[in-house]
């Protein structure tokens, strides 16, 4: 090689690396469920754009993307069943039986079978993804919403909306070993990927409690305050937790907030703006960008980490209501 | 029309037997509405499923600076004038964005971001104002149709019962025009009851639609600004 082609060379892979730096972002696909529009609106998580809007069931609320990536497994409420869909083609797949009015799932880490809470039976369904069949059903309180799975796939936790409790499950005998009382309209329960750390927001208590899975006791209750904002206004829905298990965030529902939470301490570090009436959230696979989904302002905000501020709003469909994003 | 129909066309037992199912059904949908009106007993007039709220606080869609008790923008023509044509919900949201910006930029530097805040509390206050207005507005139509609910129970009432619907004996020409007389008003108390009633979510969507304008108009405002 000449001295000529060695510093091109050089200065090539130099360029290189100058641009990988540059970019704000991996590119990843994030999907957002509209509840009204009964759409799925695609985003490119590095241009920060919509690229398609997909036309599915009615009501579509929780979804999650299969192991492999290749699905989209929405709960379409309104029509009491699971949609699946191509995450690449956007192509309609099949359905998979639920209960009536499926409103949030989760898959077991090994990406099968499905849980799903279905809203109006007070049941969690266990489906088989590839077989498309119910393989069983586990009584639980009164109007199920949130489901949280360990990061070892062995405890599965529901919370009921009217029974106020966080049901644990196995997943081996399906049987429910102990329920916790939490604030009033538990939603979201998540456990951080250590498994020392179980975090369930309360809508109207207006609080998240945080436990220790192993022994079910409580660890901390969080509280939140904005100025100006009143306090029925703060109705904790979404959590995430970034993948060292330090950080947490915190949908705060019409106070248009996310909070963000140091989970050592777990006390709020920062409130960020976003667009209103905030629900659930997701983080990139990075754990470099958390998406919002803002139901009364048809639109997710975008916020970045590291720096802890909002940087974009995309319009969306009516009423965005779920997200997941890609892990590739 | 209706009456010209009705009378020239149905048997009484027709007629009965449509009343007795209108009075069921519109019993079950009194009834209904009621219990769903009851079942917010801290705000009885207010019909909608969103809590109701007579004002958007500013903190819920600003992080800027406070704007609590933050009258100057009363005596900025330009500010004033521009706030009423972004509340407008006819003004397309590049558009509103447009002009905050060409606003922005027409401002000298040192003074940007209070005249932009000015901007935002003169949106806030009018889009509050005409909230008001509308709220009123949907508790007046609902305790309308309270009251149209109550006289409708009460025609219901005075009408026959499901059992009661075959006659006995024939009737007079003087009586079936009475009776259809009663049941064309029941009816179109009825008709005009439920399509007022589904007039109710879309106008308590109104608010929400309000809030939607004025958080996106603060963002717009807010991403102008150098604070």
């Amino acid at each position: 090689m000449s001295r000529y082609q060695f510093s091109f060379a050089t200065l090539s892979v130099a360029a290189l690396m100058a641009v990988a730096g540059a970019a704000p972002a991996h590119a990843y696909t994030a999907y957002v469920t509209n509840e009204k529009d009964n759409s799925i609106t695609v985003i490119d998580t590095e241009k920060l754009e919509v690229i398609k809007t997909i036309k599915v069931g009615q009501r579509p609320r929780g979804i999650v993307i299969s192991k492999d990536g290749k699905w989209l497994i929405v709960c379409t409420s309104d029509d009491n069943i699971i949609q699946v869909y191509d995450s690449k083609t956007y192509e309609f797949v099949k359905t998979l039986p639920s209960g009536p009015d499926p409103e949030l799932l989760i898959l077991h880490p090994t990406g099968n079978p499905l849980y799903v809470a279905n809203e109006d039976d007070n049941l969690v369904t266990v489906v088989d993804i590839n077989e498309g069949t119910i393989i069983s059903d586990v009584p639980v309180g009164v109007e199920p919403e949130g489901m949280g799975i360990s990061p070892d796939g062995k405890v599965l936790v529901n919370t009921s909306e009217t029974t106020n409790m966080a049901h644990f499950i196995d997943t081996e005998t399906l049987k429910t070993f102990d329920n916790i009382l939490v604030d009033s309209r538990p939603r979201v329960a998540i456990f951080n990927d250590q498994g020392t750390q179980l975090w369930v927001s309360s809508e109207i208590g207006g609080t998240v409690t945080v436990m220790n899975p192993a022994d079910r006791k409580i660890i901390g209750k969080i509280s939140f305050e904005i100025q100006g904002v009143a306090k029925e206004a703060i109705q904790p829905v979404g959590v995430r937790i970034t993948k060292d298990g330090k950080k947490a965030f915190v949908a705060l529902g019409p106070a248009n907030r996310i909070a963000i939470i140091d989970t050592a301490t777990l006390k709020v570090e920062k409130y960020i703006l976003v667009g209103q009436r905030v629900w659930q959230i997701y983080l990139t696979p990075d754990d470099k960008q958390l998406y919002t989904t803002n139901g009364a302002s048809n639109d997710v905000t975008v916020i970045d980490v590291e720096s802890q501020k909002a940087i974009k709003s995309i319009k969306t469909g009516r009423y965005p209501w779920g997200v997941v994003i890609s892990k590739e | 029309m209706l009456k010209t129909t009705l009378n020239s066309r149905r048997t009484y037992g027709r007629l009965l037997a449509s009343v007795a199912m209108v009075a069921v059904s519109t019993s079950f949908a009194v009834a209904a509405f009621s219990k769903a009106h009851a079942a917010d007993a801290a705000t009885p007039d207010w019909p909608c499923v969103w809590r109701k709220t007579l004002q958007l606080d500013a903190a819920t869609i600003w992080d800027g600076p406070s704007v609590e008790g933050l009258k100057t923008w009363q005596g900025n023509d330009d500010i004033r004038k521009l706030s009423q044509f972004l509340i407008s919900r006819r003004v397309k949201l590049e558009d509103v964005e447009a002009a905050v910006k060409k606003f922005a930029e027409a401002q000298p530097a040192d003074v940007r971001d209070q005249k932009l805040t000015d901007l935002f509390a003169a949106v806030l206050s009018r889009s509050n104002d005409d909230r008001k207005l509308i709220i009123s507005g949907i508790e007046r139509f609902h305790k309308r149709q309270l009251a149209r609910a109550k006289e409708i129970e009460k025609q219901g009432i005075v009408l026959p019962k499901a059992g009661e619907m075959l006659p006995t004996e024939p009737i007079s020409a003087t009586e079936i025009d009475k009776l259809s007389d009663e049941e064309e008003r029941y009816k179109w108390d009825v008709r005009v009851f439920q399509e007022r009633q589904q007039n109710i979510p879309v106008a308590c969507e109104i608010p929400q639609l309000m809030d939607e304008r004025t958080g996106a108009v603060a963002r717009a405002i807010r991403a102008e600004m150098k604070s």
